[in-house]
């Protein structure tokens, strides 16, 4: 487990070092960004001495080290366009964008667990069938979409929930429902296919050759080891649901980091985006660590290899 | 002696996407209280089975009719699922072919073996790790206190299925079925558990219903048996008549594939054919088209015989060993 | 008695597609889409970019103050909305079905490297791998979009470049399978070379895995065009696209809601066809059970 630690950890830092450069690189290449952002306006003058100030007349290497140097200290440069420090920008906005994708992870392991419990244990009946087609339509469905349709019926038609901002709990429910119901198709069908597998397992006969109850052998010796793709998938839906608040932050008019990356991509922004990019793979290589660390707890055997 | 465990007239089908598998067809057998008794045949002749309807432990999709299916004067047919789990570990208790499949990988071996003690009211938690630790001791899996912390990865297939055995007399059962014990581990390791598994019986004074596939198994350890050919017992007795005398060609047959019996002048002989799809009715004797003594008389209706203790479904008389 | 007839198992698995209704209309539902995009000229009653400022915001024809000449109504710069609704099918399924084989092209090329010789090419696929997974796709499309201008050609490209992922994982396990199988070992042993291994061999064992791949990729690009569209910065006005409509709806979205809910059902229609035709692929490729 140690060893595999270790090189995980290796190969996370690997990873977040290309993103970190391909970000820097994707952004720095794309065009003149003195210029741009001088204005039409400006003189060769003005565009050349911004160049200077931003540092951008030296090499990309240069640059891209001195941008690696601050962000290790935790300076992620300042805004192009408010000229705030960007780690600012986003500690006012991460509390919001990640309450709804922890809340809609939350929402939508309690609502595919169960479901794809109950399609396993019944498989290819009419209730498995149903909770299939379920999970097809919900893979369909455009979240903008759903977005506005939820807006449209239950902020509108109903008059029962908020529609944008997020000023109180009332305002994360269509948004979290948006992102709950994005992730639930996945994860639905990993836990049934996972429990299907667990449950042709030898372990699960003994275990009911033993006469112990059927909610017993589910919680204790089926649920645990199902699980295991499950935490992982989680994980990464985590990250997806980081990254996806852009648009239900747009829908929703949520000014939270996803807004935010938005706004900055049409502004060129580019110091916001380029750290938006290198958080969500930050997350997404804490998250993958974590889970696997949570499946080393849930089966002894990943303990030791 | 009393009757344990009867089944008479025994049907189990099983419909799939080819058709309907008739998986058993008419097995009848008795196991008595203290004993051991074989049930030997090729893989897929139905004996596993045979095992899992008296622990009511059938495919989901399997339709079962029997004529009788009792233990201990219970009518095992009629039983709920509630009965069933109250039966299960208490009365019936069972060990399987593969130790390394068998036991939960998440969860430890204190666990396992405790949880169906505890559940079935027979004790506490401390009175469940107290019995499971003789047991283990018992069984030789030391040292207990180690070992009950353990994980099943973290053991050898051997010590898996001692486990096995003492995680399946933990609730003092009556009738342990073994399916198959030893057929997954290496050969010293088979010697041993069958003789762990002998002495437990005599000191226990449970009845064993042994599954296995090695005539060679069945005559060191099994006091009677039954063989069973394509969803049919085709042959019951004492063991020592049996292996002796079969009275079944399929019997003779098994006998002379055994390694042991050849010699240069008795070469090991290989069953010719192969057994017939148990799909739909199956007219006259299973066995025909790969008997040497087959004859027309053969495809019509095979009686039941009886000859000195033994019992066989066969036509003929003579049958050369 | 012994010799049961086996059936021809290609014949066996159209059977069993033609039995499978998931699959039969997801397929129906695909080839209407594909037929109306294709013949979008001759079967849409008006030209989709043709704006008429008296007639806007017409209702669909069943709804009081209707025209049957607009059978689903007008948008808000009197544009046929059926008919920019068959021309946006074009925009769906180009994106959808260049992006499924580009970034197939990209993703099984990888896995079957990675999966066949393993070891440090395996090594370096797991790390591109890991590295494209860590990013945040739509955001890094977003990006991309916003600094190259939106149209079809980058839409796909970008889109191309970065859903390969799900290719590449299903294919490297599936080879990583095969490599050990005994054909495979059979193959070398015959003195095979790599490549025709990995053409005669192995390909068509994963081929089957790969095209249920396909069907989710294809879903999932179509819902990532709609979704950057949408967003302003995928495929540029005017030309009609799911995506498009939608975000020029969503101000009418109180007054006009069906303005919304039309183009959101035909993309909700055309991927979940196109899921259902993977499921049922897969289902017929793998008989032995639903997973």
């Amino acid at each position: 487990m140690l060893i595999y630690l270790r090189d995980k950890l290796a190969l996370s830092v690997l990873v977040l070092l290309t993103v970190s450069l391909i970000g820097f690189a994707l952004l720095r290449l794309s065009g003149d960004l003195a210029a741009s952002l001088a204005g039409e306006n400006a003189s060769l003058e003005e565009i050349a001495a911004l160049r200077h100030s931003l540092g951008l007349d030296r090499s990309l290497i240069v640059q891209y080290g001195a941008w690696l140097a601050d962000a290790l200290r935790g300076d992620l440069g300042a805004s192009f366009f408010t000229h705030e420090p960007v780690s600012r920008l986003f500690l006012d906005r991460i509390g919001v964008t990640a309450t709804m994708a922890g809340l809609a992870l939350v929402v939508a392991l309690a609502l595919s667990l169960p479901l794809g419990v109950i399609a396993a244990l019944r498989p290819n009946t009419w209730i498995d069938r149903a909770i299939s087609a379920l999970a097809l339509s919900g893979q369909a469905m455009p979240g903008f979409w759903l977005g506005l349709m939820l807006i449209s019926f239950f902020g509108v038609t109903l008059r029962w929930l908020p529609i944008s901002g997020s000023s109180t709990p009332a305002h994360f429910v269509l948004p979290v429902a948006v992102l709950a119901l994005g992730a639930v198709p996945a994860l639905t069908r990993l836990m049934r296919s996972g429990m299907l597998d667990v449950l042709e397992q030898d372990y699960i006969r003994t275990a009911r050759s033993k006469g112990l109850p059927v909610t017993l052998i589910m919680l204790r010796h089926a649920m645990r080891n199902a699980l295991l793709p499950v935490v992982s998938l989680s994980a990464v839906q985590l990250g997806a649901l980081l990254g996806g608040s852009v648009i239900v932050e747009t829908v929703f008019a949520i000014e939270g980091i996803g807004l935010l990356t938005y706004r900055s991509i049409q502004r060129n922004d580019f110091p916001v985006v380029q750290a938006m990019l290198v958080f969500v793979s930050v997350c997404y290589v804490a998250l993958t660590l974590l889970a696997d660390l949570l499946n080393a707890w849930l089966d002894p055997r990943l303990r030791e290899a | 002696m009393n009757p344990l465990l009867r089944i008479e007239d025994l049907h189990v089908d099983i419909p799939g996407a080819a058709g309907v598998l008739r998986a058993l067809r008419g097995v009848s057998l008795t196991v008595n209280e203290g004993e051991t008794f074989a049930l030997v045949g090729e893989s897929g002749c139905g004996k596993s089975l045979t095992a899992m309807a008296a622990l009511g432990l059938l495919p989901r999709a399997a339709r079962m009719r029997a004529g009788r299916l009792a233990l201990d004067g219970q009518d095992l047919t009629r039983f709920s699922q509630r009965r069933w789990n109250a039966l299960r570990a208490t009365q019936v208790a069972a060990i399987f072919q593969e130790p390394m499949t068998a036991l939960n990988p998440v969860l430890t071996i204190g666990r396992q073996m405790t949880e169906a003690y505890v559940q079935h009211g027979l004790g506490s938690e401390t009175e469940a790790r107290r019995r499971a630790s003789e047991l283990l001791e018992r069984v030789g899996v030391l040292p207990v206190g180690r070992r009950l912390a353990q994980y099943p990865h973290q053991m050898s297939g051997g010590l898996r299925q001692r486990v096995m055995i003492a995680m399946a007399l933990m609730c003092r059962p009556r009738l342990m079925i073994a399916d198959e014990p030893t057929t997954a581990l290496d050969v010293t390791t088979q010697v041993e558990i069958l003789r762990l598994l002998q002495e437990l019986q005599r000191d226990t004074g449970m009845a064993l219903l042994l599954i296995t596939h090695d005539l060679g198994v069945v005559a060191h350890v099994a006091e009677r048996m039954a063989v069973m050919y394509a969803g049919e017992v085709v042959e019951t007795g004492p063991v020592a008549q049996v292996v002796t005398q079969p009275a079944h060609p399929y019997t003779a047959a098994l006998l002379r594939c055994l390694p042991v019996q050849a010699t240069r002048d008795r070469p090991l002989v290989p069953i010719p054919g192969v057994v017939p799809a148990l799909f739909g009715p199956l007219e006259g004797c299973a066995f025909r088209n790969r008997c040497a003594l087959a004859g027309e008389d053969c495809a019509g209706s095979i009686p039941w015989r009886e000859r000195a203790g033994q019992g066989y479904r066969c036509l003929r008389d003579e049958v050369p060993a | 008695m012994s010799d049961i007839a086996l059936p021809d198992p290609r014949r066996a698995a159209l059977r069993r597609a033609l039995r499978h209704g998931g699959l039969i209309a997801g397929l129906a539902v695909v080839a209407a889409v594909v037929l109306l995009a294709v013949f979008a000229p001759l079967i849409a009653p008006h030209d989709p970019a043709a704006q008429n400022l008296t007639l806007r915001l017409i209702p669909p024809a069943w709804q009081e103050g209707g025209n049957p000449a607009y059978l689903l109504g007008t948008d808000h710069l009197g544009r046929d909305y059926l008919s920019r609704l068959i021309f946006g099918a074009r925009v769906s399924l180009a994106v959808g079905l260049s992006v499924m084989v580009l970034s197939g092209l990209i993703g099984a090329t990888l896995g079957f490297l990675g999966g066949y010789f393993g070891g440090r090419i395996d090594d370096l696929v797991m790390y591109v791998i890991t590295v494209r997974l860590s990013m945040p796709g739509l955001l890094v499309a977003l990006a991309v979009m916003s600094l190259l201008g939106g149209s079809l050609v980058t839409m796909i490209t970008v889109l191309s470049l970065l859903f390969w992922d799900r290719y590449a994982v299903v294919t490297r396990t599936a080879v990583r399978q095969l490599r050990q199988a005994d054909f495979v070992t059979a193959a070398r042993v015959a003195g095979a070379s790599h490549r025709w291994i990995l053409w005669h061999e192995v390909r068509p064992n994963v081929m089957p895995q790969i095209l249920v791949v396909a069907t989710l990729e294809m879903a999932m690009a179509i819902l990532s065009e709609a979704s950057l569209s949408f967003l302003g910065l995928g495929i540029q006005p005017p030309t009609p696209s799911w995506g498009i409509m939608i975000a020029e709806a969503r101000s009418f979205l109180f007054a006009k809601p069906y303005l919304v809910w039309m183009p959101g059902l035909a993309i909700f229609a055309l991927v979940l066809a196109i899921n259902l035709l993977g499921d049922g692929l897969r289902d017929v490729s793998q008989p032995e059970g639903r997973r």
